[in-house]
């Protein structure tokens, strides 16, 4: 009987570890993504890395090059401190004209290492309700520029943000110090 | 604490729910052009923004509508939801109140999410800020508000005085020339797209709302009165997460025509 029992709570905290995220963990969202290489997957599917992820697209010019170009280099850091469980994702904000051959080819130029990297893109009432839950702002001009946050944002493996960089600043020694905790 | 007959009485519309929110609880907001914000001053064409006809709901969802979609969707009962649905004070009004005495009273404390998945639900979809800023620009007799005496003071007063007492239950709200009722003076409203409003923080390519601000304003020293009616409510929004709740934050919902 005692035996019984606690097989029960053992598949019921089993099963409870492997499907409840916390509820502030942005797993919550029940979406679907489609990758750079067209593989569809489910926003959860991102959990169990920790996650430096931002939105951008790929016709802007000037602010989204930088933000990558920073991602590079706390992936520098993240090598050589040889970190195991961080990977990267870049998420469009503008799904109508980043199709997937578009992302494939814009990921092949910025030699991201598909080890750790990968672009993402979603339909655009999805992309609205991700933006809102990481706290990004983005709005669409009359000439298809989009005006939009740049912030790179840190989740750890359970999907709860614990960390906006703003996507400018080259000093990491906060990240470095956040992803030595959460890895 | 809630009403036994109440209940009895959403069980019966809970059959009805697609009906209930059909078209009798809404008004047709014709095409036409509106000045948004910060543009007042710019009398040429590219500052006009063109709306498109779509139907929205006469008033404000009310505590019993809410509770209806709650009954057909109990994931967005207040002790099922997640934090990143809607934070603490969600529906926090409910507790120890009768909600019978509140039912015909907008709808508080619902967060984004909460918004948004009711008028998905019933087949609608939060207004975007344009649409809502064109209802809202109209006055009692046409749809320029800008022309009518007490329009900007009105909307003023209630700002500066707005208080958690004043909601007022939907049968006392003014209308306006669209028949659209407590679009202001009662509540703020949820709009699907309040994070496109950039003050701080932006990607230099758009400019921002920020530089339009502050640069403009200093560079023709004058602010339209209508301008700073215009701005609280950006401000507000700019302030929003899609989580928060707050006991003077509500909603209505539109739908695309034709």
């Amino acid at each position: 009987m005692l035996g019984k029992v606690l097989i029960y709570f053992f598949i019921l905290f089993f099963s409870l570890s492997v499907y409840a995220f916390p509820t502030n963990s942005i797993y919550n969202l029940d979406l679907k993504l489609v990758d750079k290489s067209g593989k569809v997957l489910n926003l959860h599917d991102l959990s169990g890395k920790v996650q430096i992820l931002s939105m951008i697209y790929t016709n802007c010019k000037t602010i989204c090059p930088i933000i990558i170009a920073n991602m590079k280099a706390i992936e520098r850091i993240v090598l050589l401190e040889k970190f195991k469980n961080i990977n990267f994702s870049l998420i469009s904000l503008d799904p109508d004209r980043d199709s997937v051959d578009i992302l494939s080819k814009f990921f092949n130029d910025k030699k991201m290492d598909s080890s750790r990297w990968n672009l993402y893109k979603t339909s655009k009432e999805d992309t609205l309700k991700l933006a809102l839950t990481l706290g990004i702002k983005y709005k669409k001009e009359k000439n298809n520029e989009y005006t939009h946050s740049n912030l790179i944002i840190i989740l750890d493996k359970q999907g709860v943000i614990k960390m906006h960089h703003q996507g400018l600043d080259k000093n990491f020694d906060h990240v470095i110090k956040l992803l030595s905790q959460l890895d | 604490m809630f009403n036994f007959y109440i209940l009895i009485f959403l069980f019966f519309n809970l059959f009805f729910s697609y009906v209930k929110a059909s078209d009798k609880d809404m008004v047709l907001i014709t095409s036409g052009e509106y000045t948004p914000l910060f543009k007042y001053g710019d009398v040429s064409d590219s500052s006009k923004v063109y709306v498109k006809s779509f139907m929205i709901n006469k008033y404000p969802i009310t505590n019993l509508q809410f509770k209806h979609f709650i009954l057909n969707n109990p994931k967005w009962d207040l002790d099922k939801v997640g934090y990143i649905f809607a934070d603490k004070n969600y529906l926090s009004h409910w507790e120890n109140v009768d909600l019978d005495s509140i039912s015909n009273y907008p709808v508080v404390n619902v967060s984004w999410f909460a918004a948004d998945a009711y008028c998905s639900y019933y087949g609608l979809r939060l207004p975007t800020i344009d649409e809502w800023e064109y209802v809202a620009s109209a006055g009692i007799n046409n749809p320029n508000g800008r022309d009518e005496a007490n329009y900007l003071q009105d909307i003023l007063d209630w700002y500066i005085n707005s208080q958690v007492s004043k909601i007022v239950c939907i049968n006392s709200m003014t209308k306006n020339y669209w028949n659209v009722f407590g679009i202001h003076g009662v509540v703020w409203e949820w709009v699907s797209d309040f994070n496109s409003v950039i003050l701080l923080n932006t990607d230099a390519e758009g400019g921002g709302l920020e530089e339009l601000l502050y640069c403009g304003a200093t560079a023709t020293n004058a602010i339209d009165p209508a301008d700073y009616v215009a701005f609280m409510r950006f401000a507000f929004r700019n302030a929003l997460e899609a989580n928060y709740t707050s006991s003077s934050l509500g909603f209505r919902c539109v739908k695309n025509v034709g």
